[in-house]
């Protein structure tokens, strides 16, 4: 009986502690950090190399839980409504934050429901092309696009995917029409411009890497507004000709609304020292994935730019779901 | 002479007392994971993904590949004890060989499973050895429409998996694709069937149908008739095979291999086909007394042997072309990637001793679980000793928690227990769900393959029989129709299905 009342009366004075003091003793416990995508993808991996080193930066450990489904909403609903006491972070990322809201009917506002920490990575895409289509440049892509209106195909890894984005993107900055093949993820939709049942992709530039090399498949230009490290030689579009097309996917720590001021800056600390760990960048480097950090208010300056940028592109190209 | 030193660079890499405790760790572990229903390879790799990181890239992998196979024989386990299968590779091994347990033949059964995987293993490996580049080209030639075709043809032979009439299994491959179709629309991303539930945005899980229509079907219907439950479980005839089986199973292992280690370079529907076409293939050639689909040892032996020659050969467009056959196999491509590898068409020149270490690894870890489950064969038969009573409440928290700890969603506990509601009535009325679950693992396919195929056609449905392989396939499909709807002319089926399977 003893032993219960000091139980009780040590969850009561929790209880009256947790609004004051908690923000100054944060974290005291085990922080988790919800990923809406499966194990072993690429934001699940770069997730886990943050956790490790965030564990490290804050004495708690961080801990990832994988809450997948419908392409990353379950996850991003889940953390949204998650207690806002600092210990549920959710890894986002710039599909589940500024193109799901577009395409789907979502259970979470992003502006309402989430708080922006820091940026975590960028990833930029290569468009590689099949050899057998006869084209080196953009240049030349275009005009072959332009000659036969809806007759090239682009593969994509899903509606709303990057992969698909970025290629809608190519199709209005340029002026041309082609067609979307979806495939289960980038790895089939790669495959499969290696094989010519498709023309074209946009992939991540490590994965492409290989098949640059051995000739089957042909670099036309990477998204970003800078050359890629693993790529020197493959222009920008902007080097290729096409004004004004930057694009990279991203991935960011975000809170549930109402998480004190106070843990949110510590976390963006954390991160943004994490992400300057040498050991994260090669890692990060390794899985393909530029480690860029930045502070909450840079972050909710592209959720909103985004957000803008990829509704327009979605009405515009008339993708639809429900 | 180059294979065997690529070989020999392969086990010199493999053969050091880390390696080696690393592929022990993971066979373990596999089949501990393997044998608890519910449980499947995605908790897994959630578990171990972290561990993987600290590791270099060779022992990683053997961990992985330890794990793979482990809970590939451990699914095996539970489909033959309990009739559970833990993955689609396991589904009709839960037919022949839960009737050889129910028939005090369940230690037979587990050593042929252990067996045929180890012999299929070993010439897996070495079809990877001798022919991994030309082999890696295979893939590229199967596209949508050829993909289709052989999942029409798949389909058709497995109309023969149960039973009963054909109609009757034709109407369980039609309710299992119609079940597939429950979740997100991989063309337009909307939701079908989902009635509101974001827990059904990406469908039913393979996981919550088998527990529910195998499992827990099974049990409620076990514990109907009380009187029979405890003397069918007692009756233990041996724990090995005798000679007469072997002599039996070999045919069929050989087949099985010969099935699989093809099928297995497909990675868009091969593994999973693997198994459903070499039980259609006993059902056809197996000599033996017992009927396969009676419990037959021929029925176990040859997709067993045939779901792990495929397994093996599935690393070859995994590692060449980056194209993962499951979940534990694209946590192996995570798993290079951290390591800076990158799968692709030079991978096995740039990394010789990773690749080769990889192929002896496999045959390692084959070898390993050999000799981990033949002695735990007698503790697994003695498990069906324990009465019924005991056993199967056990079983059911077993599944449940297993299912929840997977999707952490309520909605598939409510589902599984739905699920073995219709299993409990699909048996009285005599319908069985192996072809049900077989609609269920092929059907997306067949849907996303059937409407990628005309995207890139541009809606001309030409397409099917302008591609030579798919036409081949989709002939051999439409000539075995006509000659299941011929009576008359059934006799000649064998020499028509003799086809399919050397293309």
């Amino acid at each position: 009986m003893i032993v219960r009342r000091t139980f009780l009366g040590l969850a009561a004075a929790a209880c009256i502690l947790t609004g004051a003091a908690a923000a100054q003793e944060w974290p005291s416990k085990p922080i988790t950090l919800v990923v809406p995508f499966a194990p072993g993808g690429a934001t699940d991996v770069s997730a886990r190399i943050l956790a490790d080193q965030l564990s490290k930066e804050l004495g708690q450990s961080v801990v990832v839980e994988n809450r997948t489904g419908a392409a990353g909403n379950i996850g991003v609903a889940y953390g949204a409504a998650a207690a806002p006491d600092g210990y549920t972070l959710l890894y986002a990322t710039m599909g589940t934050m500024t193109t799901n809201p577009h395409l789907y009917e979502t259970d979470f506002d992003v502006m309402e429901d989430l708080v922006p920490i820091s940026k975590t990575f960028e990833v930029d895409h290569v468009l590689v092309v099949r050899p057998s289509l006869g084209v080196d440049t953009l240049e030349e892509l275009i005009a072959l696009a332009k000659e036969k209106p809806e007759e090239l195909s682009y593969g994509s890894a899903g509606i709303g995917s990057s992969v698909q984005m970025f290629a809608v993107m190519l199709e209005m900055m340029a002026d041309i029409e082609m067609r979307q093949v979806p495939y289960k993820g980038s790895a089939e939709a790669r495959v499969a411009v290696v094989s010519g049942e498709v023309d074209m992709v946009m992939d991540s530039p490590p994965s492409a890497l290989p098949h640059i090399e051995s000739g089957e498949l042909v670099a036309i230009a990477v998204t970003n507004s800078r050359r890629n490290r693993t790529l020197p030689d493959v222009p920008t579009m902007q080097e290729a000709g096409l004004e004004g097309y930057e694009a990279a996917a991203w991935g960011a720590l975000m809170a549930p609304a109402g998480t004190p001021d106070e843990v949110i800056q510590k976390v963006s600390e954390a991160t943004q020292a994490a992400l300057a760990n040498e050991e994260v960048i090669n890692r990060y480097h390794d899985s393909g994935l530029d480690p860029v950090s930045s502070s909450p208010e840079e972050l909710r300056d592209l959720i909103i730019a985004d957000t803008k940028r990829w509704g327009e592109i979605v009405e515009a190209a008339g993708i639809r779901v429900e | 002479m180059e294979i065997l030193a690529g070989l020999g660079i392969g086990f010199n890499a493999v053969f050091s007392f880390e390696n080696l405790l690393y592929c022990l760790v993971g066979a373990i572990l596999g089949t501990a994971i393997g044998v608890l229903p519910g449980i499947g390879a995605t908790a897994t790799i959630a578990l171990l993904l972290p561990i993987t990181f600290a590791l270099d890239p060779l022992p990683a992998l053997i961990m992985l590949a330890g794990i793979y196979y482990g809970s590939q024989y451990g699914g095996s386990t539970t489909a033959i004890l309990v009739r559970i299968p833990g993955e689609g590779s396991s589904v009709v091994t839960a037919i022949d060989g839960y009737k050889m347990a129910q028939k005090g033949r369940a230690g037979p059964a587990l050593a042929t499973a252990a067996l045929g995987s180890l012999f299929a293993g070993t010439v897996a490996t070495f079809l990877i050895a001798l022919f991994a580049l030309p082999l890696s080209h295979l893939a590229l030639r199967f596209g949508a429409a050829e993909y289709f075709a052989l999942i029409v043809l798949g389909l058709v032979a497995s109309s023969t998996l149960a039973h009963g009439p054909v109609l009757k299994s034709l109407a369980m491959i039609i309710v299992g694709i119609m079940l597939s179709m429950v979740g997100t629309d991989l063309y337009t991303g909307s939701h079908r069937l989902t009635f509101g539930y974001m827990a059904l945005a990406d469908g039913i899980s393979f996981v919550v149908i088998s527990v529910g229509l195998f499992g827990i079907g099974e049990i409620i219907r076990n514990l109907e008739n009380t009187t029979q439950q405890d003397l069918t479980t007692t009756r233990v005839k041996g724990l090995f095979p005798t000679l007469r089986d072997f002599r039996l199973m070999t045919p069929s292992i050989l087949r099985g291999t010969a099935i699989g280690s093809f099928l297995g370079l497909l990675p868009g529907a091969g593994a999973t086909l693997s198994s459903f076409a070499s039980y259609s293939a006993e059902k056809r050639f197996a000599k033996g007394p017992v009927k396969v689909g009676d419990g037959a040892i021929e029925g176990v032996a040859g997709p067993e042997s045939a779901n792990n020659a495929a397994a093996q050969t599935s690393f070859i467009p995994m590692l060449t072309l980056g194209l993962p056959a499951n979940p534990v196999m694209a946590l192996m491509i995570g798993a290079l990637i951290i390591q800076g590898i990158r799968p692709g068409p030079t991978v096995i020149s740039s990394n010789p001793e990773l690749f080769w270490g990889l192929v002896a690894s496999m045959w390692i870890g084959n070898i390993f679980l050999v000799i981990l489950n033949l002695p735990l064969i007698g503790l697994w038969v003695r498990l069906l000793l324990i009465p019924y009573r005991y056993l199967f409440p056990a079983i059911i928290a077993f599944c449940m928690v297993g299912v929840y700890a997977v999707s952490l969603s309520t909605v598939e506990v409510v589902l599984v227990s739905f699920f073995g509601l219709m299993g409990y009535a699909l048996m009285r009325l005599r319908f069985e769900p192996a072809p049900l679950l077989m609609g269920f693992v092929l059907g997306p396919l067949l849907e996303e393959q059937f409407r990628r195929a005309l995207i890139i056609s541009r809606g001309d449905p030409l397409i099917f029989i302008e591609r030579p392989i798919s036409a081949g396939l989709l002939g051999c499909s439409l000539l075995a129709l006509v000659l299941m709807a011929l009576p008359g002319l059934r006799k000649k089926r064998n020499v028509v299905f003799q086809e399919p399977e050397s293309i």
